[in-house]
């Protein structure tokens, strides 16, 4: 087990290493002429070359990565091109938003999924099964932002059954918190639950069939008690990866659902960086939302490892 | 059916010597199957008809993509079937224009994605050692960021653009799609016909081609199909915020995007090319759904869900 933890850990360094590499070209990509853009367009030749000089932009782009990695191993990622903020502490203030977005997007995606998942799982072929597979082909054709303006519509501007925008901090009120967040998370979560009912669905459809779900039918258990104790299990390894899968999908729809419902997390800030050209800040918002993904998908595997016996001697 | 076309020639000795009854083609076979299923046919049907509207749009058209008309959010008419929008444009024209964009977009962005992933994909499954070791360190890098993300900050690269946003799309599929060919290229890369045409001294180029293709195509013909629906929701995606085509141009999502600021009073709008583009990405899947059950006998296709 401890093997598999560390040999895991170690795959990871040179992938985040390749992050950063990764990262650093796309924003060298994007900045165009960081000069002007910091200095603004009126200025003097002299002020330009003086910003140039303070950033160090005349360097060759191999030393500028090394002193870029350097300053973000000291947990330095700069400031802003255009608002000349500390790029560190913006994404620690904005990072409860998006972090309590991706918490409920995970949980309603668990909601949705298990229970349609073995609700469908357990009688494949019946009417409830095809009627449920029908919403889940629908679940996955949404796009969220239609779902997320629809929901405005219908549940905030004509029945002012929850509010529409802003976000309230957990710790300020937890109820108002989830009021604010459900239409949100919701959004983004029933691509993703729809995926899960469906892997729920094929595996334990696939279990149904071994042995030892027939010698425990036969012992006499409960329908329910098989499913839910024997066959989930096994069942949930699929569903499981779509967690891992999906954290990067519910990252990027938070930039389109932030906009919606006017919250102002990590991907309101990407999409103004990437439009301002603010190269600074993209290259170090995309590492912190790259890095997520990578860290989440290594507990992902870490709990695949706990799972099941055979990833764990591999 | 005559027979002996059919007939891979490597096989034919041995099939002639039993004197069993010549084997269909796959496809043949795959096509029967697909065709019994309803859903599926129904929803390749709802694509060719769609498909057809927005390849003949500038014909079909009644008014042009930006040709003003007198009435300002005329609701559904003989004259305007689907009203019109703020601008006195006509929605169903604008519709039609529209579908032609995002499918050619879609199509576009999935295309890249398959050239790039097979290419990556075979390199990387038949050469293997090192090679395929940096090229599949390089995919999980792309994967680890998000999608939308990377069109995104391609789009912030390239400029403003439904073919620019379509461009950073296709870097976020193609890693899935290399993995797929990657996987499937190493299974079928240890099967006994490779490894005989690999002793009688073929050419790997040969042996790709004639060998190991053919035998990848149908996992990449699904992957694809979903690959399509999901660039059909990624370019609503990127539309909404302000990142593909620009006006007067539309596209499905660009109209969406329109129309929000009139779902108070006109959710007509929204409904529209919301519709559209739900029952589009709805039919690729469901024909992805079909192809992969038709074809479910033959290989198990790897649920590798396209990163969007």
């Amino acid at each position: 087990m401890i093997r598999v933890i560390v040999k895991r850990l170690l795959a990871t360094i040179p992938l985040l290493f390749l992050i950063t590499i990764a990262t650093f070209t796309l924003a060298q990509a994007i900045q165009g002429d960081p000069a002007r853009a910091i200095a603004g367009d009126n200025a003097t030749p002299e002020q330009m070359a003086q910003v140039t000089q303070q950033l160090h932009l005349d360097d060759p782009a191999p030393v500028r990565y090394v002193r870029w990695l350097s300053d973000i191993a000291h947990g330095d990622f700069g400031n802003s091109v255009a608002t000349h903020r500390s790029v560190s502490s913006e994404i620690v203030r904005r990072f409860p938003v998006t972090f309590s977005l991706a918490i409920a997007s995970l949980f309603l995606m668990f909601a949705i999924g298990v229970p349609l998942g073995i609700l469908q799982g357990m009688r494949p072929g019946s009417l409830l099964d095809k009627l449920l597979l029908g919403g889940v082909s629908f679940g996955l054709a949404v796009p969220n932002f239609l779902l997320g303006t629809m929901f405005v519509y219908l549940l905030s501007v004509r029945n002012h059954v929850l509010p529409a925008s802003s976000y309230v901090p957990f710790s300020a009120s937890p109820v108002e918190w989830a009021k604010h967040m459900l239409m949100p998370a919701f959004s983004i979560a029933l691509v993703g639950g729809a995926e899960m009912a469906r892997q729920l669905r094929t595996g334990l459809v696939g279990v149904a069939q071994q042995d030892y779900i027939r010698a425990a039918k036969a012992r006499g258990l409960h329908p329910a008690r098989i499913t839910i104790k024997h066959a989930l299990k096994n069942a949930a390894m699929p569903a499981l990866t779509i967690v891992g899968v999906r954290v990067g999908y519910l990252l990027a729809g938070s930039v389109i659902i932030e906009q919606i419902f006017q919250l102002n997390g990590l991907g309101a800030y990407t999409l103004q960086a990437i439009q301002n050209k603010d190269f600074i800040v993209v290259q170090g918002v995309v590492l912190a939302l790259a890095a997520i993904v990578v860290l989440t998908s290594l507990v992902v595997d870490i709990a695949y490892a706990f799972l099941n016996p055979k990833v764990r001697l591999a | 059916m005559t027979t002996f076309e059919t007939i891979d020639p490597e096989l034919a000795p041995t099939q002639i010597a039993t004197i069993a009854p010549p084997p269909r083609p796959a496809w043949r076979n795959a096509w029967r199957r697909f065709r019994r299923q309803k859903i599926a046919m129904a929803a390749a049907f709802v694509i060719v008809i769609i498909t057809l509207a927005g390849v003949f749009a500038p014909l079909l058209a009644p008014h042009g993509l930006d040709e003003m008309t007198s009435e300002f959010m005329a609701t559904f008419s003989r004259k305007h079937w689907l009203g019109t929008d703020n601008t006195g444009f006509d929605l169903y024209s604008r519709l039609l224009f529209g579908i032609r964009t995002s499918l050619l977009a879609s199509l576009v962005a999935v295309a890249l994605a398959l050239t790039g992933g097979v290419l990556v994909g075979l390199v990387s499954g038949y050469v293997g050692g090192w090679v395929d070791t940096v090229l599949m360190r390089c995919t999980d890098a792309i994967m680890a960021l998000p999608g939308l993300l990377m069109a995104m900050a391609v789009v912030g690269i390239l400029g403003h653009g439904v073919f620019n946003a379509m461009i950073g799309l296709s870097v976020a599929f193609m890693p899935g799609f290399a993995r797929l060919v990657r996987g499937q290229v190493l299974a079928v890369k240890e099967e006994s016909f490779v490894e005989a045409a690999q002793v009688i001294g073929a050419r790997s180029p040969r042996i790709i081609r004639t060998h190991i293709l053919p035998n990848i195509a149908s996992p990449l013909i699904v992957q694809a199909f979903v690959s399509i629906g999901f660039a059909l929701l990624a370019e609503g995606a990127l539309a909404y915020i302000g990142l593909s085509v620009q006006p007067p141009d539309a596209s499905l999502g660009s109209l969406l995007q329109q129309g929000f600021t009139f779902i108070n009073n006109t959710p007509r709008l929204v409904l529209v090319p919301g519709v559209m583009i739900v029952l589009l990405s709805l039919s690729f899947n469901a024909v992805a759904d079909g192809i992969r059950d038709a074809l479910a006998n033959k290989e198990r296709i790897a649920d590798v869900g396209a990163q969007a």
